[in-house]
Parts: structure tokens; C-alpha cells; sequence
């Protein structure tokens, strides 16, 4: 009994003084001085670093790194900006503390999250605390109007399937489409929307079928289901290059030759390389790097600097959420406003045009998504090629007409 | 037909996955330790395939014995660190489960540091390319060597067991290890022989079935869920009716497409599993049906 | 600042300690190796935001719902445990979390996918719980019941049951105690306290959905209860800080590349469930009944 006391006390003991240490070390580490000309502004990523997703999350640091670096070099604020990164493995409990890590400890003014449940469970405390938290990623339509304290910068789902269906029936004359989708939020979303604009866009959906989204092993049963409904297109929703990819390699093996559709889950360097993937389509926030705009040009030149290489399109949110909120702070600078979290919060809120890699755009309110140009691409040579190119103007017209 | 067709793919998977299902149950049988880290061998051996063929630049039968090589070692090495502690303490099956869990954890994080973490196609080869079209029907390569590469080792397994001094003294350790030690049997190495057999074991479905769907780290628990599902359905006895059981469960997964949503087929299968539990603990091919005989040394 | 940031954590491991603490009743006490209670956790998290988002937004009826609603799902684990023991039970377990995590996944009502969000936080004698501080005193008081509870169960004829079913099932039959009582018992309690660990969850983050009941979910909460020290009062409590603790912690290594340290973080746990099975296998906190190992005789003979 005396011996499990001791035990008991020599934890607590060794616990408090390693949580005061951790405590010291975290707050000593990110001391910002005060004083407006060279003040230093966090931001903050909740990211995959572990577990299942964790390709996603390097790719994504990329691009806020290599953005960061941009802004600082370019001197679009006054002052410096930084990065500090959380781990959230796309789940929600971890999200949560990395979020109040990168809050907290490391003093972060906003935020960008990758993964959709990951975006829902911090929303309720950086609504409460009033901090900007930019949806980097998450396409599934239940992004929609989250919360207050939210912003997604991609089309989503619903901007994105109407365009893409209707080019496949436009100009690929599809007639018979077969959907194949992860059981969880974003396919089963996109499944439903396939579905729902068949009518409208005269095709017929010949077959529907969905996998776990822990399965990346073995798809032959859906994909002889799939090979025996002959279907014009094969409409992949799937989570995460890993499970497309492995679906694709099967499907071309079965012999199905019908172009895969997609939404922007295909612009991963993988799919680009992989050979069943050649001859795909889908959807996405227009990334063409030969634009003229000074933003795209000058991150560009900035990136090839150090990277010897152009980015990959995947890593392009992590960038266009940094270069959102460098605009917001550089605003508020100009006009004399106190850069803190609420500002930039209510000034992305209010509105405005951002100059982001690719082009400018606005957000459509209340749901707070940001409407780019976009392009169809066409995966060909291991390369994605924009085979039509959409305003911005019809992207917004086309989220509110698709009735999603 | 598409269910025929259905039944014919789910029994090629089936097959492919069942030789690791059937080296965990003969690790599980002999070592008492529930060895979920198989899975992250597996995965281990995938990547090595991978490596060996596009980095490396190997040819087929080398790259396929540098899976072998890395399989079987890290299987042994599994077992020395890890695991020999804790049997010579004579602990738990409790603590092993944690100890193979940490395991787990550890090979796949060191091999998403290494690769970045995400999928791996494979190039495609002779295996994934070709198909036997039969009156409608088609019929993977990879399924049929899958079959018959698994009915052989199958049987071989079986001989090994029943006919050699060394298989006969692993089935008398897994009968009851004191008394084996009792009569200076040297337990250690018939141990590690046996994690040298179990993860052989996982070689050829760590080369085929990434081949034909490309590998990322979530295959480490896919792979290692159905090894013991099949593992209990079929009982731990059995060698035979553990890969009889994985090849029926891939079926029962794969033809349950045709009527439930696919992302049923695994509760299926766990389902099926918790029945069989329920009603012949000592899983449906063992030799004392009513019992399960690991629980009942335990008691 | 970073005070808020420990709070967060300190509510999150009270949490873990309620939850570990109801899975000791089942495996520490009852020797039943419960490897679901990720779906039993979930059971109470789904009871509180429907309860809370249809019913009523008090405190205690979402609280008692839970509660029991998990417990009569800790009963489902009964029907394996009639046959099945040991490793066949634990597996029978998972299997059962399997097909709970796919239910979660796939059924409307609880949202799919999608989970459940928005539903109203909960009130109290008519005041809201709004506030960290306040979800730390709720934490705080679940981990104390649940604590509570093991600490009573070990000192009372019920709770000598359940040990004496573990220790020697034939022994105590012939003793008079129902084995499956006993057992049954402890799952239903257990499951209820994984249903109050639930309610705190829900109402403390505000987002649901099937990620955080999964079998990942169980599993960690199985090496709490095995680090810490099963069958004893403390143990669970110490495993469950340590485990949700250490994430947190490794984020403060500065000294690897940011995009490496999550994996590092995780190689650092692995590598400490091997090291904490081998060199300390009955936990870290030990009971006399040395729960690690399988022979018990031995250690006594070495003293």
C-alpha cells in the first residue's frame, strides 16, 4: 500500500513539473515583441502529421510554408508572419486540442484546417473565441454556412459537381453513369448529388455502390458490379488519393475503359502519375500557374526560387489561406485597425476581393464560400490540362441555380 | 452471373488473405500472443516489394526473396524484442495484445516517415494485367495463383505440421508449453521458427494483391482485422479451416455487395464472427468444437 | 494563455479517466476484456445531443438518458460473455464495436457521417454551462463518480463477487455467486459510466460524429486500463493521464522537422506500450492479485 502511494506521488510529481516545464518552454518560444513595424503574426494549421491522411497534411504544410515565405519576402504586411502546425490526424478530439494548441500556446491570430470533421469540431470555440478558421479543403456541402468563425475556400461540392456533369454530358455525350463513393460525409454527398442533377441534365445514374472509408484493399466486387452495368463514365467520390487510385488500377484492370469523372480529391500528384488514372476529369478552383496577376507570379517566382520545381496544385489551399489572411492583416494595417483575431475575422467577413494565387474571388455569404474561376481537367500524360475554363461569375450563378 | 462472378473474385481475395490469416493463427496458437502487429509486416513486405522493384531496380525472384528476407526477420526481430520478454515472464495474452499493438504503432509511423505516408502504385506485371475470360466470366491472374499458391502452402503447412519433428514439437508446444519445457524442449526457437513460418506466410498477398490495388498504412489493419476474424471463425486449431474460412468469408464479403451497401462487407464478416463465438467458441473446424481451447488452459 | 490551453487538456484526460475507469469495472474487477467501449462511450455522446437537441436541455435528464441507454447497450456485451472468456471475449467485443461503429456510420438518425452539431448546451438549475471552467467542473465531477465507483465496488460484497468470479469462476459458483450475474453487473455499470463519459464529451466539444467511437477509441482506452493497473483504483486514472497527456506533450519537441514530429510522437508511444508491458507488466499501479500475469503462484514464491 505504502509502496503504490509513493508510486502515485512520484507521477503527480513528475507529471506537474514536466506539464510546467512544457508550459515555460512553449511561452518563452513564442514571445511576440510588440511594436508595429516588425510585429511577427502566427498562423496557425490544424493538419494530418499522423495516421491515415498524413500525405494530405504534408502536402498542405508546403504550401503555407512556401506562401509564408512569400509574404515575408514580398513585404505585403508590416512585419513578419510565421507558421505553427497542430496534429489533428482528421479526427475531432485531436483537432480540438490542436487548435487550442496553435491558439494558445503558440498565440495564432488564425486559422486553417484541412479536414472536414476536423473544421466542425473546432467551430463551436473559434466561434466563441472570434477566430478566423479558413476551410482549406473540405468539399463536402455540409462545409456549408458552419459557422460564423468559418470560411471555405473551395467551391465545394456543390459548385463543383454541376459544372462537371454538365460538361460530361456536353461534351462527352455521357448518357449512363455509375457512381462509385466513400460511406462517409463527402461521398455520400456527392453520390446524392450525381443523382439529384441526373434529371436535370438528362443522364441515368446505372449503378451506385460505396465502400468503408478504412478499405483500401480490395474493390473487385464493386468494380464487376460497375463493369456490368456498362456505364458512358464512372463518377469516383472517394476519400483520399489512396482508395481513388486503388479503385482506378482495378477498374481499368476489369477492362472498364469509360472515363472517370471527379471533383478536386483527383488533383493529388499521385493520381496525376498514376497510369489508370490518364484520360480522367474533374473539377477544381482554376490553378493556372501561367496567369499574370502579381500574386500568382510572385509566389511562383518565389517558390521555383527555392524549390527548383513548380508547387503541386494539391498544396495550392495551404498557400491561397495564407495569402487570404496576409491580405486581411495588410488591410487592417492600412486602415490603422489593431490586427487581432476578431478584426481579421470580421474583415474577411465584410465582403471583400482577395488577390489569391490563381486569380481573385470573392466569397458568396452567408455560407461563406469562396467562389474561384474554375477549369476541367483532364489528366493526360501524367499531366493535368485545363480543357475548359470557368469564370468566376458563372462558377457563382452555377452554385445558386444547381438547387444543392 | 454477377454473382457468380461476385463468388469467383471474393474467393481469389479470399485465398490471397487467408495465408496471413493462417500464419496469425498459427503465431496465436503457439505463442499466445495476439499478434496485430502481422499486419504491419505485411505492409512492411509490400513496401519492400515496391522499393525492390522501382528504386532498386530488382528483378522478380530477387525482389521477392528480399520480401521473404524482411518479412521472416522482422517477424523474429518482433519477437525477440518485444515479445520473448513477456512469454518468459509468463504474462498474459493481455500484455502481449499491447506489446503487438505498440509494435503496430511503431512500424507504421517509421514507415510514413520514410515514404511520406501515402499510396503506392505499383508498376503492373504480369499477375494484375491478365485475365482468363471464361463464357463471361472474368478471371483474374492474380486470383488463380492466389488459389493455388494457397491450397499448396496449405498443404505443405499440414505435412510440416503432422509429419516433421519440429512441426510435431510446435503443435506439442501449442498443446501446453510447461509441460514441452518439462521435457526440455528448447521452446525459443521452436517459437521463433514459428514467427519465421507465420510471416513467410504473409509474402505472397503482400506482393499480389498491392500489385493489383497499390498499398498505403491503412492495409496494415485491414489485413490484420480479417487474419483474425478468419483466425476465430475458423479456430485456431486448424490451419486448414482458418484458410477455408478466410476463403468463405471472402466470398460472403464480396457477394453481400449484390444486396447490402459495400460498407457493410466488414461488419458482415466481424458479425459472422461474434455468431460463431457464441456458438462453437473453439470456432467451426476445430476438433473439440464445444470449447475454446485456448480459454480453457488459461483457466 | 496557455493556462486555457491546459484546461483543455485536464478536461479531455478527466474524460479518459471517467471512461477508463468504467472499463476497470468489467476488466479489472470482472476479468471480462472489454474491447468496445468506444461504442458504449458513443451510445452516451449520440443519447446526450439527441436527448439535448429534442427533448429537453437539462443537465440532468441528458445525463440520466445517457447514462442509462449505454448501460442497456453495455448489456448487449453480455451475450458474448455467457460463452465466451478471455481472448475469445475481447475479440467478441471488438467484433461487436465493429458492427456499432458501422450502425454509427450508417444510420440516419445519428447523422451518418456527418454527426451531429448545434444541439443546445446544458443548463443546470437554469443556468447554462457555457464557460471552460464550467465543463471542467463537470468533467471533473464524472471522473470523480467513476473513480468513486471502482473504489466502493472493490470494498463491497458485490464487487468481492465479481474478483472471486475472475480469480476462480468454479470456486465462487461453488460459493454461491452467480458467475453471470456477476458479470452481467459489471458490463452494465461499466457501460453506464462510459455513457456519462460520453455525455461530457458531446456537451464539451459540441460536434459528434464516428471518428471518436471507433475501435482506435477502444483500443486506447484498453491500454489505459492495462498501463495503468487494471482491478486497481488509481491505475486507470494514471493511464489515462499519461495517454492523454503524452500527444500534447510530444508537440513540444522543437528540436525535430515539424512535418516528422506527429509520426516521432507516435513511434515515442509505441515504443512506450512495449517498453511498459515488458518491464512493468502488471501496471503501473499494482494490485496484490498481479492481474498481469498468468500464473500468480510464481511472484508469491519469489518474495
Amino acid at each position: 500500500m505504502r509502496s503504490k502511494m509513493k508510486v502515485i506521488a512520484a507521477l503527480t510529481i513528475t507529471l506537474v513539473a514536466g506539464a510546467s516545464l512544457v508550459a515555460c518552454s512553449g511561452q518563452t518560444s513564442t514571445t511576440t515583441t510588440s511594436g508595429s513595424s516588425n510585429q511577427t503574426f502566427t498562423i496557425g494549421a490544424a493538419l494530418p502529421l499522423s495516421g491515415p491522411n498524413i500525405s494530405f497534411g504534408k502536402l498542405l504544410s508546403d504550401g503555407y510554408d512556401s506562401a509564408v515565405k512569400y509574404v515575408n519576402s514580398a513585404g505585403i504586411i508590416k512585419g513578419k508572419l510565421k507558421m505553427a502546425y497542430g496534429d489533428d490526424q482528421c479526427l475531432p478530439q485531436p483537432a480540438v486540442t490542436a487548435v487550442h494548441q496553435l491558439v494558445e500556446v503558440n498565440n495564432a491570430v488564425a486559422l486553417g484546417v484541412l479536414c472536414s470533421n476536423a473544421v466542425q469540431a473546432v467551430a463551436p470555440y473559434t466561434l466563441s473565441n472570434k477566430i478566423l478558421t479558413v476551410n482549406t479543403n473540405g468539399s463536402s456541402p455540409d462545409m456549408a454556412g458552419v459557422s460564423k468563425s468559418v470560411v471555405s475556400l473551395g467551391p465545394l461540392l456543390t459548385g463543383e459537381l454541376p459544372l462537371m456533369m454538365n460538361y460530361a454530358v456536353k461534351k462527352l455525350k455521357v448518357k449512363k453513369v455509375a457512381v462509385m463513393y466513400t460511406d462517409e460525409t463527402l461521398g455520400q454527398s456527392a453520390a446524392k448529388a450525381v443523382n439529384s442533377l441526373a434529371s436535370k441534365l438528362h443522364y441515368k445514374v446505372v449503378a451506385s455502390l460505396n465502400v468503408s472509408a478504412l478499405d483500401t484493399t480490395d474493390f473487385s466486387s464493386q468494380v464487376a458490379k460497375i463493369a456490368a452495368a456498362k456505364p458512358d463514365a464512372v463518377f469516383v467520390g472517394m476519400l483520399g488519393a489512396s482508395q481513388s487510385n486503388a479503385f482506378l488500377t482495378n477498374l481499368r484492370q476489369a477492362g472498364v475503359t469509360a472515363p472517370a469523372l471527379s471533383y478536386d480529391g483527383f488533383n493529388d500528384p499521385t493520381t496525376i502519375a498514376l497510369d489508370a488514372a490518364q484520360g480522367s476529369y474533374y473539377a477544381q478552383p482554376n490553378v493556372d500557374l501561367s496567369a499574370t496577376d502579381k500574386v500568382t507570379k510572385g509566389y511562383l517566382a518565389s517558390y521555383r526560387k527555392t524549390h527548383s520545381a513548380d508547387p503541386a496544385a494539391a498544396s495550392l489551399p495551404g498557400a491561397n489561406a495564407v495569402i487570404l489572411i496576409a491580405e486581411a492583416i495588410a488591410a487592417l494595417q492600412k486602415s490603422g485597425t489593431k490586427v487581432t483575431s476578431a478584426a481579421i475575422l470580421n474583415y474577411v467577413n465584410s465582403d471583400k476581393k482577395f488577390d489569391l494565387i490563381g486569380g481573385n474571388a470573392t466569397f458568396i455569404f452567408p455560407d461563406a464560400i469562396l467562389a474561384p474561376a474554375m477549369s476541367i481537367i483532364k489528366i493526360e500524360n501524367k499531366a493535368p490540362v485545363s480543357v475548359q475554363s470557368i469564370t468566376s461569375a458563372t462558377v457563382r450563378k452555377t452554385i445558386s441555380n444547381s438547387g444543392l | 452471373m454477377i454473382l457468380l462472378q461476385l463468388a469467383i473474385l471474393g474467393a481469389g481475395t479470399g485465398a490471397l488473405l487467408g495465408l496471413p490469416a493462417v500464419g496469425f493463427g498459427l503465431i496465436l496458437r503457439v505463442t499466445r500472443i495476439f499478434h496485430v502487429a502481422h499486419g504491419a509486416v505485411f505492409l512492411l513486405t509490400a513496401e519492400t516489394y515496391y522499393y525492390a522493384v522501382t528504386t532498386w531496380h530488382f528483378g522478380v525472384p530477387l525482389a521477392i526473396l528480399a520480401c521473404l528476407v524482411v518479412s521472416v526477420g522482422g517477424g523474429i526481430l518482433i519477437y525477440l524484442i518485444a515479445y520473448r520478454p513477456l512469454i518468459r515472464g509468463r504474462l498474459s495474452f493481455l500484455v502481449g495484445f499491447v506489446a503487438s499493438l505498440g509494435v503496430l504503432t511503431v512500424i507504421t509511423n517509421v514507415l510514413s516517415i520514410v515514404n511520406g505516408g501515402g499510396f503506392l502504385s505499383f508498376p503492373s506485371g504480369v499477375l494484375t494485367t491478365q485475365r482468363l475470360s471464361l463464357g463471361g466470366l472474368q478471371i483474374p491472374v492474380g486470383d488463380i495463383v492466389g488459389v493455388v499458391l494457397g491450397v499448396l502452402i496449405i498443404v505443405g503447412l499440414q505435412l510440416w505440421l503432422s509429419r516433421t519433428l519440429s512441426g510435431r514439437t510446435i503443435r506439442a508446444i501449442s498443446d501446453d508449453r510447461d509441460l514441452a519445457a518439462v521435457y526440455s524442449v528448447r521452446t525459443t526457437a521452436h517459437d521463433i521458427v514459428t514467427m519465421a513460418v507465420g510471416s513467410a506466410l504473409l509474402v505472397p498477398a503482400a506482393i499480389i494483391i498491392p500489385s493489383l490495388n497499390g498499398v498505403d498504412g491503412s492495409a496494415a489493419l485491414t489485413v490484420g482485422t480479417f487474419a483474425f476474424t478468419a483466425t476465430i471463425i475458423g479456430g485456431v486449431t486448424s490451419p486448414v479451416g482458418t484458410f477455408v474460412s478466410a476463403v468463405v468469408l471472402g466470398i460472403i464479403e464480396s457477394v453481400s455487395v449484390q444486396w447490402l451497401p459495400a460498407s457493410w462487407s466488414q461488419a458482415v464478416g466481424l458479425g459472422i464472427m461474434v455468431i460463431v463465438l457464441l456458438t462453437r467458441p473453439g470456432g467451426l473446424f476445430s476438433r473439440n468444437a464445444g470449447q475454446s481451447v485456448l480459454a480453457e488452459r488459461s483457466s | 494563455m496557455a493556462l486555457a490551453y491546459w484546461e483543455n487538456i485536464l478536461i479531455f484526460a478527466l474524460i479518459a479517466i471517467t471512461l477508463a475507469s468504467a472499463l476497470n469495472i468489467p476488466m479489472g474487477l470482472g476479468g471480462m476484456y472489454v474491447a468496445g467501449m468506444g461504442a458504449l462511450y458513443g451510445v452516451g455522446a449520440y443519447t446526450t445531443a439527441l436527448v439535448a437537441g429534442h427533448v429537453s436541455s437539462s443537465l440532468f435528464v441528458t445525463a440520466i438518458a445517457a447514462i442509462i441507454l449505454a448501460a442497456a447497450a453495455g448489456a448487449i456485451f453480455i451475450i458474448p460473455a455467457v460463452r465466451a472468456r478471455y481472448e475469445y471475449f475481447m475479440v467478441a467485443s471488438l467484433g461487436l464495436q465493429y458492427v456499432a461503429s458501422t450502425v454509427f456510420v450508417n444510420s440516419a438518425f445519428v447523422g451518418g457521417t456527418n454527426g451531429l452539431t448545434g444541439f443546445p448546451a446544458p443548463t443546470v438549475f437554469g443556468a447554462t454551462l457555457s464557460t471552460p471552467n464550467d465543463f471542467l467542473i463537470f468533467a471533473a465531477i464524472a471522473a470523480i463518480i467513476s473513480v468513486g465507483t471502482v473504489a466502493l465496488l472493490r470494498s463491497s460484497p458485490v464487487g468481492r463477487r465479481m474478483r472471486a468470479v475472475r480469480d476462480d469462476e468454479r470456486a465462487a459458483e461453488s460459493l454461491a455467486v452467480s458467475p453471470l450475474s456477476a458479470r452481467s453487473l459489471s458490463l452494465i455499470i461499466g457501460g453506464a459510466l462510459a455513457g456519462l463519459a460520453g455525455c461530457v464529451y458531446a456537451y464539451y466539444v459540441g460536434f459528434i460524429n464516428p471518428d471518436s467511437f471507433d475501435f482506435q477509441q477502444s483500443v486506447l482506452v484498453f491500454t489505459m486500463v492495462i498501463l495503468g493497473g487494471a482491478g486497481t483504483v488509481w491505475g486507470p486514472v494514471v493511464g489515462a493521464v499519461i495517454i492523454s497527456a503524452l500527444p500534447p506533450a510530444l508537440t513540444f519537441l522543437n528540436f525535430v522537422p515539424p512535418a516528422d514530429q506527429a509520426s516521432l510522437g507516435q513511434i515515442i508511444y509505441g515504443v512506450l506500450l512495449v517498453a511498459m508491458v515488458i518491464f512493468r507488466p502488471e501496471g503501473l499501479i499494482s494490485d496484490t492479485s498481479r492481474f498481469g500475469r498468468k500464473n500468480p503462484g510464481r511472484q508469491e514464491q519469489l518474495k
